[in-house]
């Protein structure tokens, strides 16, 4: 069920009818979450139910025993990790491993047929895999290093793990920052629940009418990708497509956060203007927030994180940024996007302090913005590209500088339009201007009404959510 | 401000949010332009014509200039038969979407196929018929909710800057959905040679496949030993453009190997019909098209 359809729109009106209901009474309370949680995510198919709540189960009773029996404790950490990330190998990246197999012994002159022989039920990546597995894992890691408390009952657990804002398509939350807030009793008064609708509308309009809008060109463009096509049209294509994943993404996490609210949870900032970071690691520390302090946290930290010599930092770096971009999909393309970033983390560590200085004038701010954005532009051509090949030929046309100046009807289409007021409301939200100063009830009522309004009527065309494949 | 006084405040934004959001929906729907065509009307439109559980004596199939080109109920008054127009963009005759076609026929009834014949339709690019498959895909609930709630939704219709423009430029391209699955499509002012250069480059990168033509032939037998009656015709287009694909089809070819396997090739003129866009025709020429099959169809009956 995407958050910008119809059935979507009954079953959160559904939700909250009865919500004020439920809210006070401690096990109503979670049962209404885990049951209509399932319907959100049956909806798309409810088979799919038995593998969330299976592996949620594993997870439940191996934090149980973590607790139950610490001499024993690994085990269970490692049945946890096993279960979740054996999940994600068979139906995620089954068939890219069985392919990648059959390649190398066919490059041996060895014919076989691995990629036959996986079961027909695994070809369907079952929708959020990647998200609730994270979700789930973190809490077992956390009871494992002491960090979090256990949850009541199993129905606690599957409320945290199946809260349906964020279960598709994240941000992927922490077992101890939901469990407390979903144990406290929930006191929701006006001023939250409108601030949670305007947050909501403002995701749906980044969503339906920024991302959806701006992806028509972006599709249109990579639709004929060809080695003699303009490279000023691939530039705007791929800065339309940075800011189309951006509001796509940031859309739905901002429409989590809002839905979050109105059921009086706190779900932490998950995009923070991240095209206006002055270096890598800050736009990692503004792009995904949720992931990348999964991977700072579960496995760059694991692995020794900094504390074990210059090279082994670089190598730590290395391994997390690749397994950040095969976290994404089961394609080469999303590995060497890892990599990208790896390699400008890499240059940024050695060289920083060489390059720019932080200061805030204007010449330096733009050089700045220019000196991550651009390799950031260039990594998302790999992130966006079906297959090597048209990553490399889309790479061809950016740096061939071939010019045919035929941009006029590409400037002044609908896309380009709504990338300018996109990236206007960006540069807005940044520099935290302000239309007006006035609180009026009035003014704001009007304000919410007319950006409804112009949601209904330029929306774009729809089309799912990005991060719905990962 | 005090915090009694916020959530006041709040409270009051909540309610006027919930009353003034209809009437300024209300008031910038009627500001707007008015659209020569609902997308919602024809999302409904493809949902119906996927997923349409009625039989039929007589379908067509074929691409955009088929159902852009047959109007069945001009067909259906003719020959006193139900018609259906089973037409999608850029299709190509391949087994999968003439199986499914033919699900649709009556089998008490006529068992009529009429194939409207585009010579795109015999490319590899058209075999993969993405425009049937995407359609195929839809789950039943996003079926329902297309056929059932978005016809009355059409009010809330997207628009994009182009389409304004165009309105005050006073272009319009109106296409009247059909449940029959005829689009009648109009466009003012008309531009017979528009579509030229798009077919042109469509044609350098996409060769008619004779493979894919002696599968047609070889389905058209399988066909008629099920019983099923079948016809096909060339669909007129702007003369530029026949000319263009006349450089790159050989019909007579077809025409005699269509022949050979006992269906019957409707002679239509290639002149006389208007396109508004030098690929489909305009209402009237369709009506016209229409007109001219169904007495074909009542001399070959």
């Amino acid at each position: 069920m995407l958050f910008n359809s119809i059935p979507f729109l009954a079953f959160i009106l559904l939700f909250f009818g009865i919500w004020p209901l439920v809210k006070h009474k401690n096990t109503l309370k979670w049962l209404w979450i885990c049951c209509m949680s399932a319907v959100f995510y049956g909806w798309w198919d409810w088979r799919f139910l038995f593998l969330l709540f299976s592996t949620g189960a594993i997870d439940y009773w191996a934090g149980k025993f973590i607790l139950q029996f610490p001499s024993k404790k690994k085990f269970w950490l490692w049945l946890s990790l096993t279960t979740n990330i054996g999940s994600l190998v068979i139906f995620k990246y089954s068939t890219w491993l069985a392919t990648a197999i059959d390649s190398g012994f066919a490059y041996c002159n060895v014919h076989t047929e691995f990629k036959n022989a996986i079961p027909e039920f695994t070809l369907v990546l079952p929708v959020g895999i990647s998200f609730y597995t994270f979700n789930s894992m973190s809490y077992t890691i956390d009871l494992y290093r002491g960090k979090s408390k256990p949850a009541e009952n199993i129905l606690h657990f599957f409320a945290f793990i199946s809260f349906f804002p964020h279960l598709v398509a994240g941000p992927i939350i922490r077992a101890k920052d939901i469990l407390q807030q979903l144990t406290k009793p929930i006191h929701t008064n006006a001023v939250q629940i409108f601030h949670g609708i305007k947050i909501c509308i403002w995701g749906l309009f980044q969503k339906m009418v920024l991302a959806d809008n701006i992806a028509v060109l972006v599709n249109d463009q990579f639709s004929s990708v060809s080695e003699h096509s303009d490279s000023a049209q691939w530039w705007i294509c791929m800065v339309a497509f940075a800011f189309q994943i951006y509001f796509d993404f940031n859309g739905y996490s901002t429409i989590a956060r809002g839905i979050a609210k109105l059921c009086g949870i706190h779900f932490r900032l998950n995009f923070n203007h991240p095209y206006f970071a002055n270096s890598f690691q800050n736009f990692w520390q503004r792009w995904h927030i949720s992931l990348s302090s999964f991977f700072r946290d579960y496995v760059y930290i694991s692995l020794g994180g900094n504390r074990k010599g210059k090279f082994r930092t670089h190598i730590n770096l290395w391994t997390t940024m690749l397994l950040s971009g095969l976290w994404h999909g089961a394609n080469i393309t999303f590995v060497i996007w890892g990599a990208l970033h790896a390699f400008y983390l890499t240059i940024e560590r050695l060289f920083y302090k060489t390059t720019f200085k932080v200061s805030n004038k204007p010449v330096q701010f733009l050089l700045r913005f220019l000196f991550v954005f651009i390799p950031v532009l260039v990594a998302w051509t790999f992130f966006r590209s079906k297959d090597w090949n048209e990553a490399i030929t889309i790479i061809r046309c950016l740096f061939s500088f071939n010019l045919h100046l035929g941009l006029k009807e590409l400037l002044i289409s609908n896309a380009i339009f709504w990338l300018v007021v996109g990236v206007l409301t960006e540069l807005f939200l940044f520099y935290k201007l302000k239309l007006t100063r006035s609180n009026s009830p009035i003014l704001q009522a009007v304000m919410l009404s007319l950006l409804i309004s112009i949601i209904v009527f330029f929306r774009g065309p729809e089309q799912q959510f990005i991060y719905f494949q990962f | 401000m005090t915090e009694n006084k916020k959530i006041k405040n709040s409270r009051w934004a909540i309610v006027l949010s919930i009353t003034l959001t209809p009437v300024m929906l209300y008031l910038m729907g009627l500001c707007l332009p008015k659209l020569p065509y609902s997308q919602m009307s024809m999302d409904a439109f493809w949902a119906k014509k996927i997923a349409n559980p009625k039989k039929y004596d007589i379908i067509f199939i074929g691409d955009s200039r088929i159902y852009r080109g047959i109007n069945p109920s001009i067909v259906s008054e003719m020959t006193n038969a139900s018609v259906l127009n089973y037409g999608f963009s850029a299709a190509g005759l391949d087994s999968i979407i003439i199986y499914e076609a033919i699900k649709q026929l009556d089998t008490k009834g006529k068992k009529m196929v009429v194939f409207g014949i585009s010579p795109s339709a015999f490319t590899n690019e058209a075999i993969k018929n993405e425009h049937f498959h995407s359609l195929k895909k839809i789950n039943n609930k996003d079926l329902w909710i297309r056929k059932n709630i978005y016809p009355k939704l059409t009010y809330f219709d997207a628009y994009s800057l182009a389409e304004i423009k165009k309105h005050l430029n006073k272009e319009a391209y109106s296409q009247i959905c059909r449940a029959d699955g005829f689009i009648e499509s109009n466009k003012s002012p008309a531009d017979s040679n528009a579509a030229i250069s798009a077919y042109e480059d469509y044609f350098k990168h996409n060769m008619i496949s004779d493979l894919q033509q002696q599968k047609f032939i070889a389905l058209l037998q399988i066909l008629q030993t099920k019983g099923i009656k079948c016809y096909a015709f060339r669909v007129p287009t702007a003369l530029p453009m026949t000319v263009l694909e006349n450089s790159v089809f050989d019909k007579q070819h077809l025409k005699l190997k269509i022949n050979q396997t006992g269906a019957h090739w409707f002679f239509i003129p290639q002149n006389g019909f208007k396109s508004y866009d030098g690929s489909h025709l305009n209402g009237a020429s369709a009506n016209k098209l229409s007109q001219i099959v169904g007495d074909s169809i009542l001399i070959y009956h």
